[in-house]
C-alpha cells in the first residue's frame, strides 16, 4: 500500500514535468528536475529496502510499466531499473539495453535531454565496468562504452535540434543551448571514469567512435564543446599518445569552430603536464615528435583559415604555442625560431591596417616569453628582429627593457664583442630613448629604474680577452652617450668603474724604460707574480684605457660636476696601481686631478658640496704615489689655496688641517710646510668668531684631527690653546 | 637576505649618496654601548686608525663603525673598538685590492659584545669571532639578565655606499 502511495506521489510530481511546456525557461526546468531527482532518490531507497526484504525487482520492473503517462513511466522505470541491476537478478547489460531503447520514446529535445541525463546519473555506479560486481555475465567494459556512446549520440542529436526550436531569435536559442552543454558532457565524464578504459581501449574503441560522431554531426556548437570536453576529461597522457589523430580531427571541424581555443587549451594542458612530470615529454618523444605534430597542424590551420581568422587570434595561437614549446622543450631554441618564422609569415600576409594595438600586445608577449629561459640565446633567433620591426617605438622599448632585465637577472656573462653589438642593436630604444618623448619627466621612478638596469648591464660584460673587453666597453660608451645627459648620470659611472676594474685586472705597472730602474713599491718583480698576471708588455696600452675613461667623464662633467669630480679622482686612485712617474700616463693622471680641481672651482657652487668635494680631493691625493714632484706640488698648492677660500671658517680650518697629510707624503716630505700648515689652521681656529662652547669644540676637533700628523704637534696645539685661554 | 630580518635600520651618508638630508654621522645606544657610525671617506687618510679615533672621541662612542675601504677589520685603540664590516657584495674598490665579500654580526648584551665577521674566502664561508666588554670590565652576574640585541652591519652598494646598521 505504502508502495502505491509512494508511487502516486512520485507520479504526480512528474506530471509537472510533462506539463512544462516549452514556454518555461530551461533553467526552471532544471530546478524542477532536481526536485524530482531528490524525490525519486527517496523512492529508490524505498525500493532498495523492498529488495532487501526479498521482493523481486523483476516484478516491480513489470508493474511500473503500467503507469499511464510516458515520461513519468520512464523516470520510474529508470529508478527501478537501477535497483534491478543492483539486485543482480538479471544481467546489467540487458537492463541497459532496455532502458536506452525505451528512452527513444521521448523525442522532445529538452525533456529527452534531461531524461537521458537522469539515466546517466542513476546508473552511475551500476555499470558493468571492469572490476565492478556487475562484470562477467552481466556485461563488460565494452558494453558500457557502447551504452554511453549511444546515449551520447542520442543526446547530441536532441541537443542539435534545440538549435531550431524555441524562441524566435537565433542568438537566444544558441544561448539556451549552451546552458545545457553540461548534460551532454556528462556522457564523456562517465566514459573517462570507466576503469576499463585504458590507453589501448581508448585508442581502439573510444577515440575513433567519438571523432566519427563529432565529425558527422557537422554542428559547430556541438563540435566545439565536445572536442574541448574530450581534451578536458581524458588524461593528458592519452592525448600525448594519440596526438596525431587528435590534431587531425581538430582540423577537420566545421569552419566556424574556434580551433584556436581548442589548440590553446590543449597546449596549455600539455605544457603544465610537462612541467609536473619530469620526463613526460621525453618518454613519449621517443616514438612521436610532439612539437613536429603541433607545428604541422597549426601551420595547416593557419594556412586554411589564415585569411579568415583575425590576426589577433592567430598571434594568440602562436603565443600559446611558444609557451608550450618553452615549458616542454626548455633548451630547444630552434623550435622557438620555427614558431617565430611562421609568425613572420602571418604578419607578412596581413595588410597593415589590420594590425591593431591588441595584436601588437600579443606580439610583444610572443617576443618576451622566450626571454626568461633563453636570455642571450635569442640573438640566435634570426626572426626575432624581423618581428620587432612591426612594433611601435613605445612597444619596442618595452621589449628592449624585458631583454635587458632578462640579461641582468639571469646573470649570464656576455662574452663576445659580437653579442654586445647584437644586444645593443636590439635595445637601442631603451638605451637611447624615443624621439619626442621625455621619459624622465613622464615617469621619474620608472626612468630611474630603467637607467639602473642599463647601468647593471655594464657589469654583465665579461670578455676573457682584455682587448675585446675594452672594445666592448667602448661600444657601450658610445651607445650610452646617445642617451643624453640625464641617462648618462646613471650609466656613465658604471661604465667608468668597469674600465677601472679592467685596468686593475689586466695591467701591471707600465713597463717604460725608466720604470725598470725604479724599484716597484709592490712586492715582487713583474715577472714572478704568483697569480699569473700578464708578463711582459700589457696588451692594452694603459694610456688608451684611461683616455677613454677621461672622455666618458668629460661628457657628463657639465651636467653632473660632483659625480664627474669623484670619477676623475677614482681614476687617479686606479692609476696608483699601474702608472709610474715620468710617463705619459702620469701626465694624463695629472689631467684627471687638475680637471677635478677645475670642476670644483668652476662648476660646484653649493657650500657643502664644495667642502665634500675638496675633502675627497685631499683624500685622493693623500693616496697618490705616482706623481712627479712638480705635478704633485702644483696640485697640493692649488688644493690648499682652495681650502683657504672655503666659505665657512670652520671648513677652512678643517680642510687646511687635512692638507697637512699631503705635505707629509713621500713625494713632498716637507716638514716645514707641515708646521706652517698646522699653525695656519690653528690660527683660523682662533679667528672663528663663534660662541664660546662651539669654539671649544672646534679646538678639540682640531686637536683630534691633528693627532695623526705628529704627537708633538698636539702638544704645540694644546700649548697654544692654553695660551689663548 | 640581509634586508628581510630587520626591525629598524640606521644608515649614514656614503660617498655616492646624493640624498640631501642624509647625515654624515650617527650615534645610537645599543645595550650599554654608545655606538657611532661614519662612512669613513671623511676621515683622511682613509682607513687610518688614529684619524678614526679622533672621530670616535668627537662622537664620544665606545664602538665606531666605519667603512669606505671595502676591507673588514676589527681594531682596538685606546680601549675603544673599531668595526669595519667590509663590502657585503665584494664590490670593486679603486684603492683596495682583492676585495672579499663580508659583513659583521654584532651581538650585544648589556656591557658585553660579541663580533662575528662573516667572509667568503675562495668560495667558502668563514666566520671569525671576537668578544669584548665596555671599558674592559668584567660584568657582574646580575647584569647578564639584560636583553640581547643583535645588529647586522654592512656596507651596501645597492644604490650607493651608505653604511647601515640593522637591528634584529
Amino acid at each position: 500500500f505504502f508502495f502505491f502511495f509512494k508511487q502516486k506521489t512520485a507520479y504526480e510530481m512528474q506530471r509537472g514535468l510533462v506539463g512544462s511546456e516549452m514556454c518555461i525557461r530551461d533553467r526552471y526546468y532544471y530546478v524542477l528536475f532536481m526536485q524530482i531527482f531528490n524525490d525519486l532518490k527517496d523512492l529508490e531507497d524505498h525500493f532498495l529496502d523492498e529488495k532487501r526484504k526479498g521482493r523481486r525487482m523483476a516484478d516491480v520492473y513489470e508493474s511500473v510499466q503500467q503507469a499511464a503517462e510516458l515520461l513519468p513511466r520512464l523516470y520510474l522505470l529508470i529508478t527501478v531499473g537501477s535497483v534491478f541491476i543492483e539486485s543482480q537478478e538479471t544481467s546489467a547489460k540487458e537492463i541497459l539495453k532496455d532502458l536506452i531503447e525505451m528512452s527513444k520514446g521521448i523525442q522532445h529535445p529538452l525533456r529527452g535531454l534531461f531524461l537521458r541525463y537522469f539515466l546517466l546519473k542513476k546508473l552511475k555506479d551500476r555499470l558493468p565496468d571492469k572490476k565492478s560486481k556487475f562484470e562477467g555475465e552481466g556485461g563488460n567494459t565494452s558494453d558500457c562504452i557502447n551504452f554511453l556512446l549511444q546515449n551520447l549520440f542520442e543526446m547530441n542529436r536532441l541537443w542539435m535540434r534545440m538549435q531550431h526550436v524555441g524562441s524566435k531569435d537565433k542568438a537566444t536559442r544558441e544561448a539556451n543551448r549552451q546552458e545545457l552543454n553540461m548534460v551532454v558532457g556528462e556522457n564523456l565524464v562517465r566514459l573517462s571514469s570507466l576503469q576499463g578504459v585504458d590507453l589501448q581501449t581508448y585508442q581502439e574503441l573510444v577515440q575513433p567512435k567519438l571523432f566519427e560522431l563529432i565529425q558527422n554531426c557537422k554542428d559547430p556548437i556541438s563540435q566545439q564543446y565536445l572536442m574541448d570536453c574530450i581534451i578536458q576529461v581524458f588524461p593528458d597522457d592519452f592525448h600525448l599518445q594519440t596526438l596525431d589523430k587528435l590534431l587531425d580531427a581538430c582540423t577537420k571541424l566545421h569552419n566556424s569552430v574556434d580551433v584556436k581555443t581548442i589548440f590553446i587549451s590543449l597546449m596549455d594542458r600539455l605544457a603544465n603536464y610537462a612541467n609536473s612530470q619530469a620526463n613526460a615529454i621525453a618518454d613519449v618523444e621517443k616514438n612521436i615528435n610532439i612539437f613536429g605534430l603541433f607545428k604541422k597542424y597549426i601551420d595547416k590551420v593557419l594556412e586554411e583559415q589564415g585569411i579568415a581568422m583575425e590576426l589577433k587570434k592567430l598571434i594568440e595561437l602562436q603565443v600559446a604555442f611558444v609557451r608550450f614549446s618553452i615549458k616542454s622543450y626548455p633548451d630547444k631554441i630552434e623550435y622557438v625560431n620555427l614558431i617565430l618564422e611562421s609568425s613572420v609569415k602571418i604578419m607578412q600576409l596581413q595588410p597593415s591596417k589590420s594590425v591593431t594595438d591588441d595584436c601588437l600586445k600579443s606580439l610583444v608577449k610572443l617576443l618576451v616569453i622566450p626571454l626568461d629561459t633563453l636570455s642571450l640565446s635569442i640573438f640566435n633567433l634570426a626572426h626575432f628582429p624581423t618581428l620587432m620591426q612591426y612594433l611601435t617605438p613605445q612597444l619596442l622599448k618595452t621589449v628592449a627593457k624585458k631583454i635587458v632585465m632578462a640579461v641582468v637577472n639571469v646573470r649570464k656573462p656576455i662574452e663576445t664583442f659580437d653579442t654586445v653589438q647584437r644586444l645593443l642593436s636590439f635595445i637601442k630604444p631603451f638605451i637611447e630613448g624615443i624621439a619626442g618623448e621625455d621619459e624622465a619627466k613622464d615617469d621619474p621612478y620608472e626612468f630611474e629604474e630603467n637607467q639602473n638596469y642599463a647601468a647593471k648591464l655594464v657589469h654583465q660584460i665579461e670578455c676573457k680577452d682584455p682587448v675585446t673587453q675594452l672594445e666592448a666597453l667602448v661600444l657601450l660608451k658610445e651607445a650610452f652617450e646617445k642617451g643624453g645627459p640625464q641617462r648618462m648620470r646613471y650609466t656613465i659611472p658604471s661604465l667608468v668603474f668597469s674600465l677601472y676594474r679592467l685596468a686593475q685586472r689586466s695591467l701591471k705597472r707600465v713597463t717604460e724604460e725608466d720604470e725598470k730602474r725604479r724599484p716597484s713599491s709592490d712586492s715582487g718583480s713583474e715577472n714572478t707574480t704568483p697569480s699569473g698576471q700578464l708578463e711582459g708588455p700589457p696588451k692594452i696600452p694603459p694610456l688608451k684605457l684611461y683616455q677613454i675613461a677621461y672622455q666618458a667623464i668629460e661628457s657628463i662633467s657639465q651636467a653632473h660636476p660632483e659625480t664627474a669630480v669623484r670619477l676623475y679622482l677614482h681614476g687617479v686612485l686606479s692609476m696608483n696601481n699601474v702608472v709610474s712617474s715620468g710617463t705619459d700616463c702620469e701626465e694624463l693622471g695629472y689631467q684627471f686631478a687638475s680637471q677635478a680641481l677645475v670642476l670644483y672651482q668652476d662648476e660646484i657652487t653649493d657650500t657643502d658640496a664644495k667642502y665634500r668635494a675638496i675633502t675627497f680631493i685631499i683624500g685622493t691625493l693623500q693616496k697618490a704615489i705616482f706623481f712627479s714632484f712638480d705635478n704633485f706640488e702644483t696640485l697640493t698648492t692649488n688644493t690648499v689655496q682652495y681650502c683657504a677660500k672655503l666659505l665657512k671658517k670652520q671648513d677652512q680650518c678643517k680642510a687646511i688641517l687635512m692638507c697637512t697629510h699631503l705635505f707629509m707624503s713621500k713625494i713632498l716630505n716637507d716638514s716645514d710646510r707641515v708646521d706652517k700648515n698646522l699653525k695656519k689652521s690653528l690660527g683660523l681656529c682662533g679667528i672663528c668668531k663663534i660662541a664660546e662652547n662651539k669654539s671649544m669644540d672646534l679646538y678639540l676637533s682640531l686637536i683630534h684631527i691633528s693627532e695623526p700628523t705628529r704627537p708633538e704637534r698636539i702638544s704645540y696645539a694644546v700649548f697654544c690653546l692654553k695660551k689663548k685661554k | 637576505t640581509l634586508s628581510s630580518s630587520k626591525t629598524s635600520t640606521v644608515f649614514v651618508r656614503g660617498e655616492w649618496d646624493e640624498f640631501p638630508d642624509m647625515q654624515e654621522t650617527r650615534t645610537i645606544k645599543i645595550g650599554d654601548f654608545n655606538v657611532g657610525i661614519i662612512h669613513g671617506h671623511q676621515a683622511i687618510p682613509w682607513g687610518n686608525l688614529e684619524t678614526l679615533a679622533a672621530y670616535q672621541r668627537e662622537l664620544d662612542c665606545d664602538i665606531l663603525i666605519y667603512g669606505h675601504t671595502h676591507q673588514n677589520k676589527f681594531s682596538v685603540y685606546d680601549g675603544k673598538y673599531f668595526l669595519n664590516p667590509g663590502s657585503a657584495t665584494g664590490a670593486f674598490s679603486t684603492f683596495t685590492k682583492d676585495v672579499i665579500p663580508s659583513f659583521i654580526l654584532l651581538a650585544v648584551q648589556g656591557g658585553n659584545a660579541v663580533v662575528y665577521i662573516y667572509q667568503i674566502v675562495e668560495g667558502e664561508l668563514k666566520v671569525v669571532q671576537t668578544q669584548f666588554t665596555k671599558n674592559g670590565v668584567e660584568t657582574k652576574p646580575e647584569e647578564e639578565k639584560k636583553s640581547s640585541i643583535t645588529c647586522l652591519l654592512y656596507t651596501s652598494e645597492a644604490a650607493d655606499e651608505g653604511i647601515g646598521i640593522e637591528r634584529g
